[in-house]
């Protein structure tokens, strides 16, 4: 009961906290801003050359302030939301009128999600493990080597080396598709095929996430383990003559992996955010390419949606790391 | 019979600062000999070079600590082995073995994110083999049994144990192999003196049942009376004294020995204590001759220019001080 009271409620009652307060930014911030949605999507009505007469004006801004949930004062609006939200109404997509935002969410979320966990646990766990190893022995030469391979990927701006690799690999040599998660009309089903076309598919943009994270981990981890090498517990293992393998993986990467955990848990959060800039250079149908084209269209109901389940999963994230976090650092207790 | 000798045993620290080269002679042409199956003392003030010895005495000369010139013997089963010829993993194999390390601050020594029996497994498994953990565990437990120690914090984290309990947990560790060599070096500084007492009766007994040899290094005077069976005194990364423990402390010969001893409060006397004047040199910028001279009340007009050296005054007593060099220069 100990635990519950004096180390989950707090924690529990913080996420609580942070949620709230997030949701509340996402849903105040745009409703400061100058620009005003309605006024504008009358303007873009206009500038397309349709003439609109004063009435159904008036109507046009009567039907998009009930789509926005704009109707009423700040206050009404705001208990309104929070009353849709909690039934898990996130309204209206206003581009692709009538799909609810909430739909439209959960066909983008798959993609990302198989997408960018693979490649954030892959690159996390391969970055530490080779970081890890190279950092106690930097002085071979295959750590040489790679060193400087991540020296070289990782000040790359990403969208230059994932185009990069979309040039040479689909274009210059077409091993792969140019973009997509599937092929034009393609129906999803249970067989094998489907499956190689999905892996062939997500191969190039997983693979550009995935090198530059694994690159990322690697000097981190590499960085961390050299810095535990001159620690007293390691050198005295040293010097007591524990074995080579049993100090690295025991000694120096299992201690590395507490500062590097916190750091998986918050890219694991920001998974449902969604990889923008990948999807958008490898047209992959996420929650990126989703956010994009909701920005692109003013689409404030769809904006509104996936900030608001980022924001859900990235507190929710670090809740579930406090919790573990205690399994891995015994000198975190739960208390 | 000697177990360790030491050759002009030099180790220095060459660090490089901003192109400029500082050369810190942390351990300086030094002699001795350790014998079998006694309980060696070394002493000194702060930074005379005694952590930096123990660690030439190891074998451990990591960067920017160099060994400069000497030699290093260990005596196993009457073969004499020379520590800085031999292969690494030839080393590896005799720590623990047949020399063990208990190290100066064993707060941080542990580590943090593993259980103790875990630690205890790991110096086993590495030197015996992994013959199971069950088996190793039930060893860890007798020997924890045999010194005292309560077996039930075998599950425990380091942080969950007090300094003192840490302490007497790293020196079990060091003993676990039954080393013939122990070398403990300031294994009581910031521990209260009720703790410190626990932890020298453990070291003693674990020397007695053993039956090996200890090197003890502490600046605490008190400690070696108590203990130590022989005493070498440093100064400024040099022996200055050497001798048994009775006779240093009832007739030092070095001046330098004899303010340590005046130190030392008495039982009954109520008169202040004195300290040695003057702050110790740096080990980079040592003065010219015998590096005490600046310090020292009795100097002579030689030891400024020379440097006077260990002589052997009585037998078993050896001085490094011209006020007891019959021969002139």
């Amino acid at each position: 009961m100990r635990f519950f009271k004096e180390y989950l409620l707090p924690r529990f009652l913080q996420f609580l906290l942070v949620t709230f307060l997030g949701i509340n930014a996402a849903f105040f911030i745009p409703r400061f801003f100058s620009s005003d949605p309605i006024l504008e999507t009358i303007s873009t009505i206009r500038s397309h050359g349709t003439y609109l007469d004063p009435g159904s004006v008036e109507k046009i801004i009567s039907d998009l302030k009930q789509l926005y949930g704009l109707e009423g004062t700040l206050g009404q609006q705001y208990l309104a939301f929070w009353r849709r939200l909690f039934r898990g109404d996130l309204g209206l997509s206003f581009f692709q009128f009538p799909e609810p935002v909430v739909r439209l969410i959960g066909r983008a979320l798959p993609w990302t999600l198989g997408l960018l966990l693979p490649s954030t646990l892959l690159s996390w766990a391969l970055g530490l493990l080779i970081g890890g190893v190279g950092g106690c022995y930097p002085e071979r030469r295959w750590v040489k080597v790679l060193d400087v391979i991540s020296m070289l990927v990782r000040p790359l701006p990403y969208y230059i080396f994932a185009f990069a690799l979309l040039i040479v690999f689909a274009y210059v040599i077409p091993w792969f598709p140019l973009g997509g998660g599937l092929s034009i009309g393609r129906q999803p089903e249970f067989s094998l095929q489907f499956i190689r076309e999905v892996l062939h598919y997500a191969f190039l943009p997983f693979a550009s996430l995935t090198i530059l994270g694994t690159a990322v981990m690697y000097q981190m981890s590499k960085l961390i383990v050299q810095s535990l090498r001159t620690e007293d517990f390691v050198q005295y293992a040293q010097l007591g003559g524990v074995k080579g393998r049993i100090i690295v993986f025991k000694y120096l990467v299992r201690n590395a992996m507490l500062p590097l955990f916190t750091n998986l848990v918050l890219s694991l959060g920001q998974v449902f955010g969604g990889a923008m800039i990948t999807e958008i250079v490898f047209s992959y149908p996420g929650l990126g390419m989703l956010l994009y084209n909701a920005v692109v269209q003013a689409d404030y109901n769809l904006i509104l949606g996936i900030t608001t389940i980022s924001i859900v999963a990235v507190t929710t994230g670090i809740f579930l790391a406090d919790l573990v976090y205690p399994l891995l650092d015994p000198r975190v207790r739960y208390q | 019979m000697w177990v360790i000798q030491a050759k002009g045993l030099k180790a220095f620290y060459i660090l490089h600062i901003l192109g400029h080269t500082k050369i810190v002679k942390a351990v300086n042409e030094v002699d001795l000999e350790v014998l079998e199956n006694e309980i060696y003392g070394i002493a000194g003030e702060s930074g005379c070079g005694k952590s930096t010895l123990l660690k030439a005495l190891l074998g451990v000369t990591i960067a920017p600590l160099r060994l400069i010139s000497g030699q290093v013997l260990y005596r196993k089963d009457g073969e004499e082995l020379d520590v800085y010829a031999l292969k690494p993993e030839e080393l590896r194999k005799l720590r623990w073995t047949f020399i063990a390390y208990v190290p100066q601050g064993s707060m941080s020594v542990l580590n943090p994110v593993r259980r103790l029996s875990r630690t205890l497994e790991d110096f086993l498994a590495s030197h015996e083999g992994l013959k199971g953990r069950r088996q190793l565990m039930a060893r860890a437990k007798d020997y924890f049994h045999e010194l005292g120690l309560p077996p039930k914090i075998l599950k425990a984290y380091p942080h969950q144990l007090s300094g003192g309990m840490r302490q007497r947990v790293t020196i079990a560790l060091a003993t676990l192999l039954a080393p013939k060599i122990l070398i403990a070096d300031e294994p009581t500084t910031a521990l209260d003196v009720v703790v410190q007492r626990g932890v020298l009766q453990m070291l003693t007994d674990i020397h007695r049942k053993l039956a090996n040899t200890l090197v003890l290094v502490t600046h605490d005077m008190g400690v070696h009376a108590n203990v130590s069976r022989r005493l070498g005194i440093m100064y400024a990364g040099k022996l200055v004294e050497e001798g048994e423990v009775s006779e240093l402390f009832t007739a030092p010969l070095h001046p330098y020995t004899r303010f340590l001893i005046k130190s030392l409060p008495k039982l009954g006397d109520k008169g202040s204590r004195e300290g040695v004047p003057g702050m110790p040199p740096s080990l980079s910028e040592l003065p010219s001759g015998c590096a005490f001279h600046p310090r020292c009340p009795l100097a002579l007009p030689i030891c400024r220019e020379k440097e006077p050296l260990l002589s052997k005054e009585k037998p078993g007593h050896r001085v490094r001080c011209w006020l007891y060099l019959r021969e002139g220069p």
